[in-house]
Formats: C-alpha cells, sequence, structure tokens
C-alpha cells in the first residue's frame, strides 16, 4: 500500500514504457516496479505511453540542444573577436618594446647601474619596501616624458591582456548549466540494476587518470566526453569497467555514462588545472 | 547572427511539426478507443499544442535524460490530452452525436486494414499490461491460459513451476474435460505445491476474477465498454506470451 502514494512522473512513465518496449522491463528500479503492481492509473498511463511510443520515429535528439549549438556558435565568434583583440595586443607590445627598450638608453643602463645605492638611500626613507620598488621608481624619474607616456602605455597593455588571459581562463571552468542540472540531478540516484560507478562524481585530473565503474554483466555501454561549452569532445563505446582520461587543456570538463538502451546511468565532473 | 536566427527558426519549425504529429497521433488513438468523439480532434489537439508551448520549458527543464526525449514528449502529451478528456468528456456526450454517425456512416474498405492496425495495437497493450505485473507475471499468464483453456507451452509452466515443472505438468494436464470449479481446483493444488499454500478453488476463482479487473481496468482507463472477460482469452490466445 506504500507505493500507492506517490505517482510517477511524465519521465519515469516513459522509462518504464522504453524498458518494455525494449524488454528490459526488470531492469527498472524495484519501487518502481511495486508501485506499477499497485496503482492502475499510472499503470494505465504507462500502457497508453508503450503503445504510443511503439515504432515512433526518434527525435533526431533534444531541440534544446540545437539551441544550445547555436549559441555554442556565438560564443565561438566572441571567442575569435578575443584572440584578434589579444594578436592586436601583442603587436602593439612588441612595437612599444623594439622602439623603446630601456637597456638601449644609456641614461637608463647607468641609472640601472646606480639603482643599489638609490634603494639603500629609499630604504633608509621608508619610502619603498623593496628594492624592486624602488628600482622601478628610478627608472621612471630617468625615463624622459615621452618615455614614460609609453611606459604607462605598455603597462595597460599588459594589464589588459593579463585580464582577458584571466577571463579567458575562468570562461573553461564556467559551469554549464544544462549538464551542471543532470549532474545534481544524478548524485544518489539510481545508477542502473547492475552497473555502480566507483568514481567520485567530481575527480580532478593527473596524468593516467581514470573513471571507473563496476561492469559484472559486460554490459555495453557508452562514456560521452562534454566540455563546459556542452559540446562533446569524445565518445567511446565499451564494455570494459574503466576508461583512461585523455590528455585535456585545463578546464571544467564532464563525462557521461550511458547504457546500450540510451539510459543516462551517471554524470561526472573533471576538473583539469 | 543571421545564421543563428536561421536555423534557430528551423529548429522551431521542427521541433512544431513534430509535436503536432505525437499529438496527432495521441488523440487519434483515444478516437479509436471511442473515448473522444472524432469531431472533437481538431479541437482537442489544439487544446494540447497550446497547453505544450505554455508549458515547454517547464517540460524541458524537468528532462533528466533517464528515457527517451520522444517517449517523454509522448508521457506529457497523454497526460495533458487525459487532462483534456477529464474536463470536456462531460460536454462531449451530452450534444447529440448526429454528426459522430456521420463520420461512422463514411467507413469504407480501409476500415478492415485500421480495424488490424487496432487488434495490434491492443495486444501491443495487453503484453504490457501484462509486463507491470512484475514478479506474479508468470503466474498470471499461467493462471488465465489455464482458465481459458489456451493449450500451455513449457515455458509458460517452467516459468511458474521453477524445479517442479513435471509435477505442475501432471496436475495440469486434461484441462479439456474439466469444469470450472474443477479447473480452480486443479490450480488451487497447483498453489500449494509450488508455493506451498493451503488455499481453496474459491480462492483461486477469486484470484483469478482479480488480476482479470486489474487488466481490464488498466486497459480499457476510461471506456469500459472496450474489453471484456472474453477479450483477455481472445487476446491471450492471438499473442504469443
Amino acid at each position: 500500500m506504500q507505493y500507492k502514494t506517490q505517482h510517477l512522473n511524465p519521465e519515469q512513465i516513459a522509462r518504464v514504457a522504453d524498458a518494455i518496449n525494449s524488454g528490459t522491463y526488470d531492469q527498472i528500479p524495484e519501487n518502481m516496479r511495486n508501485h506499477l503492481l499497485e496503482c492502475d492509473d499510472c499503470a494505465s498511463e504507462v500502457i497508453n505511453v508503450t503503445e504510443l511510443s511503439f515504432n515512433t520515429r526518434n527525435i533526431s535528439y533534444p531541440f534544446k540542444d540545437k539551441i544550445v549549438t547555436t549559441q555554442q556558435k556565438n560564443v565561438k565568434k566572441i571567442n575569435s573577436k578575443t584572440i584578434i583583440g589579444f594578436a592586436a595586443a601583442a603587436t602593439i607590445i612588441s612595437f612599444a618594446i623594439l622602439f623603446n627598450i630601456p637597456w638601449n638608453d644609456s641614461e637608463t643602463v647607468q641609472s640601472i647601474k646606480e639603482t643599489p645605492k638609490v634603494a639603500k638611500s629609499t630604504e633608509q626613507n621608508n619610502i619603498d619596501s623593496t628594492p624592486q620598488i624602488a628600482e622601478e621608481k628610478q627608472i621612471k624619474k630617468n625615463q624622459s616624458p615621452l618615455q614614460k607616456n609609453t611606459t604607462k602605455k605598455t603597462e595597460k597593455q599588459t594589464k589588459k591582456t593579463n585580464q582577458s588571459q584571466d577571463n579567458k581562463l575562468l570562461a573553461y571552468y564556467k559551469p554549464n548549466p544544462n549538464i551542471e542540472k543532470l549532474y545534481e540531478n544524478m548524485q544518489g540516484n539510481y545508477r542502473g540494476e547492475s552497473i555502480e560507478v566507483t568514481t567520485l562524481p567530481e575527480i580532478k585530473y593527473t596524468k593516467g587518470t581514470k573513471i571507473e565503474w563496476k561492469n559484472p554483466d559486460k554490459h555495453t555501454l557508452y562514456v560521452e566526453l562534454f566540455d563546459n561549452s556542452g559540446e562533446k569532445i569524445k565518445e567511446i563505446t565499451t564494455n570494459d569497467t574503466s576508461y583512461h582520461i585523455p590528455m585535456l587543456q585545463p578546464g571544467l570538463y564532464y563525462w557521461k555514462l550511458i547504457n546500450e538502451n540510451y539510459d543516462l546511468l551517471f554524470v561526472g565532473k573533471i576538473i583539469v588545472k | 547572427m543571421q545564421y543563428s536566427n536561421q536555423s534557430h527558426t528551423k529548429v522551431q519549425e521542427e521541433f512544431f511539426n513534430t509535436l503536432k504529429e505525437l499529438v496527432s497521433k495521441t488523440v487519434m488513438r483515444y478516437i479509436a478507443r471511442g473515448i473522444i468523439p472524432r469531431r472533437e480532434q481538431e479541437d482537442v489537439e489544439t487544446a494540447i499544442i497550446e497547453k505544450f508551448l505554455i508549458k515547454r520549458e517547464k517540460i524541458e527543464s524537468s528532462f533528466q535524460g533517464k528515457a527517451k526525449i520522444t517517449t517523454y514528449y509522448i508521457a506529457v502529451i497523454n497526460r495533458m490530452c487525459a487532462e483534456v478528456i477529464r474536463k470536456e468528456q462531460k460536454h462531449w456526450y451530452t450534444i447529440n452525436d448526429q454528426i459522430d454517425n456521420h463520420y461512422h456512416q463514411q467507413a469504407t474498405v480501409s476500415f478492415d486494414t485500421a480495424k488490424q492496425t487496432l487488434v495490434t495495437e491492443e495486444l501491443l497493450r495487453f503484453r504490457a499490461s501484462l509486463m507491470l505485473f512484475n514478479g506474479i507475471r508468470y503466474k498470471v499468464i499461467l493462471f488465465l491460459k489455464y482458465y481459458f483453456d489456451i493449450p500451455l507451452t513449457d515455458s509458460d509452466i517452467k516459468n511458474y513451476a521453477g524445479d517442479k515443472t513435471e509435477d505442475a505438468r501432471k496436475i495440469l494436464s486434461e484441462r479439456a474435460k474439466l469444469s470450472k470449479a474443477e479447473v480452480n481446483e486443479k490450480l488451487a493444488t497447483l498453489v500449494s505445491i509450488i508455493e506451498k499454500k493451503e488455499i481453496k478453488g474459491d480462492a483461486v476463482r477469486m484470484w483469478i476474477n482479480k488480476q482479470m479487473d486489474t487488466i481490464l481496468c488498466r486497459m480499457n482507463g476510461r471506456n469500459n465498454s472496450f474489453h471484456c472477460k472474453e477479450t483477455i482469452g481472445l487476446m491471450l490466445e492471438m499473442q504469443n506470451v
């Protein structure tokens, strides 16, 4: 009687219908099967959906994902713009370095040579805390106004470049909301009757790291690897119990374990530093 | 940008066409089973599509990827269709059914093909309803077959009796000569050997009736006149369960 209380949601109904159509009803979690034994409403719904979905052509893949793909294209466009900006900044910096190299300037060279003395004096005055800062200040003092302007510009550009680099790096670790939702939903949930994932949901990548699961019946499984933009970067079919993660660029990655009936068994995260 | 807009429109169009196809298929099944009058087809389809589009975001965000997306959409549409039926059924059957009679009169030679499709679909439903009996599935199949005097296969007996298949086969022999009461007694003997439970023929009769009521309730849904106990026997005979 306890099973009467919680009715199955549409996805659970669909899952049972898929299992009946593929002859794998026995692999459905026991609590769901027990509920269906007693609940005529849910059973009736399952019967309807089983019949309706039998021989129905499959939708190519969620339409939502296609929209995401379009967004990904936009993201790619933004990325290419960033790269162009980055290249332009690098060219300007190299020009600035070529035409204003301080060590080509005899005055500056002399001032650099004098810096230890200056540093000592500044230390005494307790104005600057480190010799490096003192050095920089002394160089700035010895620079002509034009040189000062160029140095400022170069500093700004370097700052910008560093910032864009940081942003870019941060972007590689930005969680993907769609996969995150799947990841959260999979935690502590049913992962298949005989297949149990032994790897932690979130792992840090080091060379040779592998993801592992128990597969005593040697079922065919699909392992899919996604980057944080949701783009599939690797897909393998296996009936093994582990998979060696390939070399990856720093960033956040996700992996999915799918069984031969295309039931999603597990979603995990891989962090590459 | 233009490319992404075009692609987005194409995806939306594709989605809408598929949605229409799935809704139409679902509604047609309810019409075929006499739950929705044919004249209401367009209205019901529009109501479901409208409902689906309003709730689309919620529907898609609830999907966890544990079933096929098509089946999931069908499950959602089926539930929406059931809601429409619940709301509108009273109005449908208070109207004079003259318009619907017009549709029935239009039946042509294609009716036979439609009938054949309907039978196949009902057999599918029957198979699914038996599957849902879970642990007692094989017992239900064996007892119903014996009750309706349908020839038993080795696997029918073995699936229920296990290592006592030979004993079970002896008990279940010579079915044709038995009356209903004797059938129940034989099955009671079988239960006592296989399940080690002492029960009487009357308990078996009640159990079989209960299982048949469950099948009928699940298969008929809102149309109680669609299947009866005799059709269970027919379907058991027609499909190799």
